[in-house]
């Protein structure tokens, strides 16, 4: 089963839960897989504090010139993202524009145009304690997300796969939820959060993956219930505001070990996830 | 005429919150830009009057003429994305979510049976508020041009502040450090990372203050929920003083923040905020 914790909003504790799950099912003796694939701002580790006894470097195939160039142009007239530009005898590739699509390739008369690896951030894999771990770090001052995302996502398999999602609702939410069997969107009772989420419910409906909900800090806000159910989606579990749960994720500790009663909650939510599943 | 632009890498920080409040407490004319068009809030906490939508067109579809269309299926084996699916009753058809428009199709097939289609990604428009204009956005759902969408809303307030004579923009940014990240920050004359004590948001204003740096634009913080742990808020500060980014407000962690969220109202409305708001709009305005 691959189960995508997801949002819309930022901050509703996707991680938290994400990293608590984990533990709860490897606790059980289940071979897990946790998948942090929020590459631009990862913090899976900060908790669950895995070895890494693997870091490659993740790439995406762009056009370089490896041959004659008369600047005929034909490559940049073939390109629908403006991400090569001819020159005189030469061409200028614009990286964080390119799709890698080929087009430009196909189109070089001299077949002068060749893919080659660009490196976009660090594909990292470990153990922590009996829980296998991946997760991506897109490298600052790159702007494409979405490849790397694609990578972290597609290096996880196992019986059970974990994958902590980029807020949003777009590309890189998109490339992470892609393929799950469910989606657990994590919100709070906030204008925002309930905004947010109906996005998120909009995506899953889009990608064919069953979202179910959980509402977080759910005593710390307003009265949501009408929003909620109006995305269509079913509230599955609550967790109420402890400043406990607060001070322990805070501090890098895994909330699930030390929290009294939050290990309860998250059993709740993992029993809620295999039920949903089997029923969808 | 200045531009300021709101970021965090983590989300959920309280970047739109307090941006909103800002653009209450400051008594300048300026214009507000909500360039977190994926999850736009922005319009939440700001009441007014919006103009007509307008679209926002991103890159093209692919077309298929079926007249001229031979089911030769070249196209659904040479699509990079896997956009192009054989149908039950075999023909190649067109995944508008899949498709980015790239146009190999059109390269490959042997009859000419593509055509492209502009595409319309969101739409965006601008509110007559009380505080200023806002510019604000929606992208659709699954989008991948949130890039693309953070540049139109963010000419637009640029427009708009000439037009008005504003003195500043402020600018709601997206969370992460990634693409709309640098559509949002690029050009800007102050990047403020809202931030908050803990071992994520400090990785995560790490990275984010390395990006502003790579952009060569200077950067403040405000430290959200500055009491909810007091040893992490000081190896916060820490961090914001090695990077060299001033603080410019620290807010205190209270309930009834989002209590007061929950019914749309921004944090400037909740006692004490005022002030403490007040004192951050005047120490961001010196370092502009």
């Amino acid at each position: 089963m691959r189960i995508a914790i997801a949002s819309g909003k930022g901050g509703t504790g996707k991680t938290l839960i994400a990293t608590s799950l984990a533990v709860h099912w490897a606790k059980q003796g289940k071979a897990v897989t946790y998948v942090d694939a929020d590459v631009e701002e990862p913090n899976g580790h900060l908790f669950l504090r895995p070895t890494f006894e693997k870091t490659t470097r993740h790439t995406v195939p762009v056009p370089r010139l490896a041959g004659f160039c008369d600047g005929c142009a034909k490559c940049q007239d073939a390109c629908a993202f403006n991400a090569i530009i001819a020159l005189k005898e030469r061409v200028q590739v614009f990286d964080e524009l390119c799709h890698s699509c080929g087009a430009c390739v196909n189109a070089c008369p001299h077949n002068s145009l060749k893919l080659q690896p660009r490196e976009l951030g660090d594909l990292r894999h470990g153990m922590a304690k009996n829980i296998n771990f991946i997760d991506g770090l897109l490298d600052v001052g790159e702007a494409r997300a979405t490849p790397l995302i694609e990578g972290v996502v597609e290096a996880a398999d196992g019986e059970l796969v974990i994958i902590d999602s980029p807020p949003g609702a777009s590309c890189p939410a998109v490339t992470a939820i892609r393929g799950a069997d469910i989606a657990v969107l994590i919100t709070e009772p906030t204008l925002f959060g309930v905004h947010d989420l109906d996005l998120a419910v909009q995506v899953c409906q889009k990608l064919n993956v069953p979202p179910i909900i959980v509402l977080n800090r759910a005593n710390l806000g307003g009265d949501m219930m009408d929003a909620i159910k109006a995305t269509g989606a079913p509230l599955v579990a609550q967790i109420d505001f402890d400043p406990q749960i607060s001070v322990a994720t805070a501090r890098g500790e895994l909330a699930i070990d030390v929290v009294p009663g939050f290990a309860d909650a998250i059993a709740n939510i993992a029993d809620a996830i295999v039920v949903s599943e089997v029923v969808s | 005429m200045k531009q300021i632009v709101m970021l965090s890498g983590k989300g959920g920080t309280g970047k739109t919150s307090i941006t909103a409040s800002l653009a209450r407490v400051a008594t300048e004319p300026k214009v507000i830009v909500d360039a977190d068009v994926d999850a736009a809030n922005m319009a939440i906490l700001l009441p007014g009057d919006d103009e007509q939508w307008r679209p926002f067109f991103a890159g093209t579809r692919a077309v298929i003429d079926y007249e001229a269309c031979i089911n030769c299926m070249t196209c659904v084996w040479e699509c990079p994305f896997k956009a192009i699916r054989e149908s039950k009753d075999f023909r190649p058809v067109v995944d508008e979510f899949d498709c980015e428009g790239c146009g190999v199709c059109g390269q490959v097939c042997p009859t000419n049976a593509f055509s492209f289609k502009p595409h319309q990604a969101g739409t965006w428009t601008v509110r007559d508020t009380k505080w200023g204009p806002l510019v604000h956005a929606a992208l659709n759902v699954g989008e991948d041009n949130s890039g693309k969408l953070v540049a139109q809303v963010r000419q637009e307030g640029r427009a708009q502040a000439a037009k008005t004579g504003a003195d500043y923009v402020l600018i709601d940014g997206p969370p992460g450090i990634g693409c709309p990240v640098h559509a949002a920050l690029g050009g800007t004359d102050l990047v403020i990372a809202v931030t908050e004590p803990g071992v994520s948001a400090q990785h995560d204003l790490n990275r984010l203050l390395d990006l502003a740096g790579w952009f060569k634009i200077p950067a403040a913080i405000i430290l959200n929920k500055a009491d909810l742990d007091p040893k992490a808020a000081q190896n916060l500060l820490k961090t914001a003083e090695d990077k060299g980014a001033k603080v410019v407000a620290k807010i205190p962690f209270m309930p009834e923040v989002p209590m007061a969220l929950s019914k749309g109202i921004p944090l400037i409305e909740v006692p004490g905020m005022q002030e403490i708001l007040g004192n951050c709009w005047q120490e961001i305005k010196e370092l502009v």
